[in-house]
């Protein structure tokens, strides 16, 4: 087996990677020496036999879905670039910001808190119950007691 | 050897994605069927699974699309899709060997979609011999490093240059070179049984 230098050479020989001097060079050396053209014949050899049939092209309508498909990722909030740099992007963004603010507003507002925050007032919390049910039968007993 | 691939119309690529970036759908489709048997082809090679391979190339497409807007027109746009493209399968392809602890290519019914064209072959002895010989090659390259298998992938059935390599790829040109001599130093140990049983098919 060759050096390195050497079989990376013919190599790019054997791939037209070699500029048109060097390449007249090497093959001058090759006419020359025996064993550097067997090499160069190893190396055609074994990279001939590396076969793959061709794969197959995309299939019809591959196009189609995935345009639809990048649509969809687009719809579902996965925006591309172009969203936040056009004025369309800009101002729809401004307006979904807007929206959402003012749907929050009107969830927060005055009114609906107190109905909100009476209801959960009147509820007594776990921890409350717990001393209710505690305090019930000792309550009972004095009552039991007076009587 | 393999031919080489053209150098695209790269302008006419970025301007067809500056479109895209800025919502026409059609730019974009043509970027689609522009590239598109080329990444599911490349894909293909490298996944050995012809509905894995679609839906890579398709995600790979759906990113473009996606960062259409923010790319910075530098050199040609297949180089670009290129790498999204091998990064993807080759992270397919670790996700793949954890999840199977199984080494990767070796199933031959994965093999029988892939190997449709064989049909083309003249005579069965042909397509047998021609499927054994795709069968080993698929086997010597599922078993190289991944960064040897994705330049040996392109240089050899792509038909990428060193400087297309190295753009897509992202490393130098001399990166380039020494990967696809590991590469073929591994192959030729690899391959080394394998190597008569070519040339006797090749004389018939």
């Amino acid at each position: 087996m060759m050096d390195r230098q050497t079989t990376t050479e013919l190599m790019r020989l054997l791939q037209g990677e070699l500029p048109e001097s060097v390449a007249r060079e090497l093959r001058e050396r090759l006419q020359r020496q025996p064993e550097l053209q067997r090499e160069l014949e190893s190396l055609e050899l074994q990279w001939a036999s590396l076969e793959l049939p061709d794969p197959q092209p995309a299939p019809p309508g591959f196009a189609t879905r995935v345009v639809a498909r990048a649509r969809e990722a687009t719809d579902q909030g996965l925006a591309p670039a172009w969203w936040s740099h056009t004025l369309a992007g800009k101002v729809a963004t401004a307006l979904i910001l807007a929206g959402g603010i003012a749907f929050g507003a009107i969830l927060a507002s005055p009114g609906e808190m107190d109905d909100w925050s009476g209801f959960v007032d009147n509820e007594p919390t776990l921890a409350e119950s717990y001393l209710l049910v505690l305090e019930q039968p000792q309550d009972e007993s004095r009552q039991e007691n007076g009587s | 050897m393999s031919e080489r691939l053209p150098e695209q119309d790269s302008v006419d690529d970025w301007h067809l994605l500056a479109l895209a970036g800025s919502g026409d759908d059609e730019a974009f489709r043509s970027i689609v069927e522009r590239h598109q048997d080329r990444l599911v082809r490349l894909c293909q090679r490298l996944l050995h699974d012809r509905e894995e391979a679609l839906d890579a190339a398709q995600e790979v497409f759906i990113k473009a699309y996606r960062k259409a807007g923010n790319l910075e027109p530098r050199g040609e746009l297949f180089t670009w899709l290129y790498r999204v493209a091998t990064n993807h399968c080759l992270n397919k392809l670790r996700r793949r060997r954890l999840v199977r602890f199984l080494p990767i290519g070796d199933s031959r019914e994965d093999e029988r979609a892939w190997l449709e064209p064989a049909d083309q072959a003249p005579t069965p002895d042909r397509q047998l011999a021609a499927r054994e010989r795709w069968h080993a090659t698929r086997n010597a390259i599922s078993r190289l490093p991944e960064n040897q298998r994705a330049v040996l992938v392109l240089a050899k059935f792509e038909g990428l240059s060193y400087r297309q390599i190295a753009e897509t790829l992202e490393i130098s040109e001399g990166a380039v070179e020494s990967r696809l001599f590991r590469a073929m130093r591994n192959l030729s140990r690899a391959q080394g049984s394998t190597r008569s049983g070519v040339s006797q098919g090749k004389g018939q």
